[in-house]
C-alpha cells in the first residue's frame, strides 16, 4: 500500500515476486475508490473481504502488508465539496486504521494512531525519547519571536529554523530578515558537525550505512556500529513499536554519536545493501507476527 | 508545583474545573486559548541535559520544571477566530499551540490527556479493537461500501444503526430500508453499521480510579441530539457494578486515558462497550446530576503535584 508506487514499493515488489510471492499493490486513490470492501468486527476473529477488478481477497489469504501510506488526503474526493472530501478522508483514515490493526498477519510497520505508515514522532519528542535512552542528541529549542531566532542565527548557531506557524513543520526560514518578519514562535533545531550514518533496523537486524569516498552510500562495517548504540536503538525501535527504520546520526570530530532523526523508509540501507535488504524485507513481512484480537 | 490548565474560558469543562481547582485551593495557571496571540508566550529548550524552559500566561511566568499536572481541552484556532480576527493572528496562535503541544507530549507532568492515546478517539473500528483487548464486547460492526453486502447482512442479523467511524461528530441513526438511490450513494464511501442494541445507556466517566455513572432515558437513537428530534433526554446518576467497574478502569487503562468517558449500552443480553471520549464534555452530565466530576478532576491534577 503506497500513496503513490514509489521506486521503493517496486523494488519491493520485485523482489516479493522473485521469491514467489503474489503481491497487489494498492495505491491511496485505489483504496479510496476502487475497492469493494467489508469488514466485519463480530465476536470471532475480523473479517476483511477486498474486491479489486478480477481479484478478491479475504483476512486469511493475506500474509504479509508493506504500508507506505501515512493519510488520505481530501484531494482524493475531487467531486466532493470540501467539507465532503474532508469527511472522506477522515472516515477512510478511521476505516484502514481499523483495518491494518485487525490483521492477524504482519503490517509493516505497524499502523499508529496519527498515521497507518508507522509511528511518526515531532523532532521534540523523538529527541527526548532518544535523550532519556542516553543518546547524545542536538539542542532543539522554541521560541516566542522570529527576533530571537534571528538573534541565534546572527551569532552564527547552525540550525535550521522553522515557523510554527505554518500547518506542517517546514525549515523554510533561512535569513535573518525572513525571520526577524515572522510573528509567529520559532522552533531552532541544532545542526551538528560531524560525519553522517545512518543505522537501518529490521527486527533485530541492523543495516549501518556510509558516504563512501566517492560520495556513494556504502555498508557501514558492522563492528563501526557500536554496541551501546546497538543496543539502545533496539530499544527505541520497541518503544516506536516499529518493525522497520532507519535513525540518523552524525559522528562529531571526538567520535561522539550523535543521534538526529528517525525515517521509516530507509533509503539509505537501501542505497548500500540494494537487493540484499529488499529481500530481508519481504521476509520480514511475509513471515509471523501481526495482532491477535 | 503548578497546575496548567489549557482551553477556553467560557467552556463548560473548563469553567467546571477552575471553579473546583479554586475552592479546593489548587495552585494552577489557567492558559485562555483566545488570549493566545498576545498574552501567551513559550520558551523551552530540551538538549543533553534534559528540558528546561518557560511557559508566560499574561504575568505568570511558570518554569516547565514546575509544571506537575496539565488538563488540556483545545479549539481549533480557525473554529476559534472571530470574524475580524487577522490571519497572522490566527497563524500566531497556532504557533504557540503547535510549540504547547509538543511541550506536553514530552513534558514529565500529569497529563491529562496524552495527546497520541487521544487519536483512538479518530477509529471507531480501532477502538473496537481496543474494547476487545480489554476483553469487553464491542456491538457487532459492520463496514461496507457494497449495498447488496449490507442488505444481506441486515437480512441475516436484524436492525442496524450507522454512524461515522471517525472523529467527526455524526448523529447515530436507524437504518431503515433508505431508498434505492440513497443505498447506492454507499458506494462511495465505505460506511459504518452496528446492531441495534436495546437498553439502557450509561456514560461512564473514569477519573484516575474515580467513577461517575449516568443513566440516559430517551426515545431517540443518539440521545445527544434528542432535543433536534423533538425528544427528551433524562440523567440520573447510576450505580455501577463491581464487575462495570472494573471493566470501565480496564479499558481505561488500556485506551491509556486516565480521564474518560465511556459509553456503554446495558443489554438483557449483556454489556456493550460503545465508544471512549478522550475529552469528554463531562460538564453536560454534571450539570444534570450533581456528580461532582470537576471535583475528582482536580483532585486527580493536585495529586500529580
Amino acid at each position: 500500500m503506497e500513496q503513490h508506487p514509489t521506486d521503493f514499493g517496486r523494488r519491493l515488489r520485485e523482489a516479493a515476486e522473485n521469491q514467489g510471492l503474489t503481491v497487489g499493490m494498492l495505491t491511496s486513490a485505489e483504496l479510496a475508490h476502487n475497492l469493494a470492501l467489508v469488514f466485519h468486527l463480530a465476536e470471532g476473529p475480523p473479517l476483511l473481504r477486498l474486491r479489486h477488478k478480477e481479484w478478491t481477497v479475504e483476512t486469511r489469504d493475506i500474509e504479509g502488508v508493506y504500508c507506505g501510506i501515512d493519510m488520505f488526503p481530501a484531494s482524493l474526493w475531487e467531486a466532493f465539496s470540501a467539507k465532503d472530501a474532508e469527511y472522506a478522508a477522515q472516515e477512510t483514515q478511521a476505516l484502514w486504521l481499523g483495518v491494518l490493526a485487525s490483521l492477524p498477519c504482519r503490517v509493516v510497520n505497524p499502523p499508529a494512531l496519527d498515521t497507518l505508515a508507522g509511528t511518526v514522532l515531532s523532532s521534540p519528542e523523538i529527541l527526548y525519547l532518544a535523550h532519556r535512552l542516553g543518546f547524545r542528541i542536538p539542542t532543539v529549542a522554541d521560541v516566542e519571536s522570529g527576533e530571537l531566532a534571528a538573534q541565534a542565527l546572527g551569532k552564527g548557531v547552525m540550525a535550521t529554523y522553522a515557523d510554527l506557524g505554518e500547518l506542517w513543520e517546514q525549515s523554510m526560514l533561512r535569513t535573518k530578515n525572513e525571520l526577524r518578519e515572522c510573528r509567529n514562535h520559532i522552533r531552532i533545531l541544532e545542526k551538528v558537525r560531524g560525519r553522517p550514518v545512518w543505522a537501518a533496523v529490521l527486527d533485530d537486524q541492523f543495516f549501518p550505512s556510509q558516504v563512501s569516498l566517492g560520495g556513494s552510500i556504502e555498508p557501514l562495517p558492522e563492528y563501526d556500529l557500536p554496541v551501546s548504540i546497538r543496543s539502545r536503538l533496539r530499544v527505541l525501535q520497541s518503544r516506536l513499536n516499529l518493525d522497520l527504520a532507519e535513525y540518523a546520526f552524525h559522528i562529531t570530530a571526538n567520535g561522539t554519536w550523535v543521534f538526529s532523526e528517525c525515517t521509516r523508509v530507509p533509503v539509505h540501507a537501501v542505497a548500500a545493501y540494494g537487493y540484499q535488504l529488499l529481500q530481508k524485507i519481504v521476509e520480514a513481512i511475509a513471515g509471523k507476527g501481526g495482532t491477535s484480537w | 508545583m503548578v497546575t496548567l490548565v489549557c482551553g477556553v474560558r467560557d467552556e463548560g469543562p473548563i469553567s467546571l474545573l477552575l471553579e473546583s481547582l479554586r475552592r479546593k485551593g489548587g495552585h494552577f495557571v489557567f492558559l485562555d486559548q483566545r488570549d493566545c496571540p498576545d498574552n501567551v508566550e513559550l520558551r523551552w529548550h530540551l538538549s543533553d541535559r534534559g528540558l528546561s524552559g518557560h511557559v508566560r500566561v499574561g504575568d505568570d511566568v511558570v518554569d516547565v520544571r514546575e509544571i506537575c499536572s496539565v488538563y488540556h481541552r483545545f479549539a481549533n484556532p480557525e473554529e476559534l477566530a472571530d470574524a475580524d480576527e487577522s490571519q497572522s493572528a490566527i497563524a500566531r496562535s497556532r504557533s504557540i499551540l503547535h510549540s504547547l503541544l509538543n511541550l506536553l507530549d514530552i513534558m514529565p507532568a500529569r497529563v491529562v490527556n496524552r495527546r497520541r492515546p487521544m487519536m483512538s478517539n479518530n477509529s471507531k473500528p480501532y477502538q473496537a479493537l481496543l474494547i476487545r483487548r480489554a476483553d469487553l464486547i464491542a456491538p457487532d460492526t459492520f463496514i461496507t461500501n457494497d449495498p447488496t453486502e449490507l442488505l444481506d447482512h441486515e437480512a441475516r442479523n436484524g436492525p442496524l444503526v450507522y454512524k461515522s467511524m471517525s472523529a467527526v461528530r455524526s448523529i447515530v441513526a436507524a437504518f431503515e430500508g433508505e431508498s434505492t438511490e440513497r443505498l447506492s450513494s454507499l458506494k462511495l464511501l465505505p460506511t459504518q453499521f452496528q446492531h441495534k442494541i436495546e437498553g439502557i445507556n450509561v456514560r461512564v466517566h473514569v477519573v484516575g480510579r474515580q467513577l461517575f455513572a449516568t443513566k440516559i432515558v430517551s426515545e431517540a437513537v443518539d440521545y445527544r441530539y434528542a432535543s433536534l428530534q423533538g425528544r427528551s433526554a433524562r440523567f440520573t446518576p447510576y450505580e455501577l457494578t463491581a464487575q462495570l467497574r472494573g471493566d470501565c478502569l480496564r479499558l481505561a487503562r488500556v485506551c491509556e486515558l486516565p480521564f474518560a468517558g465511556i459509553d456503554i449500552m446495558i443489554a438483557s443480553d449483556g454489556v456493550y462497550f460503545l465508544e471512549i471520549n478522550p475529552s469528554p464534555g463531562y460538564s453536560y452530565y454534571q450539570e444534570a446530576t450533581g456528580q461532582p466530576i470537576s471535583d475528582a478532576l482536580a483532585e486527580y491534577l493536585m495529586d500529580g503535584m
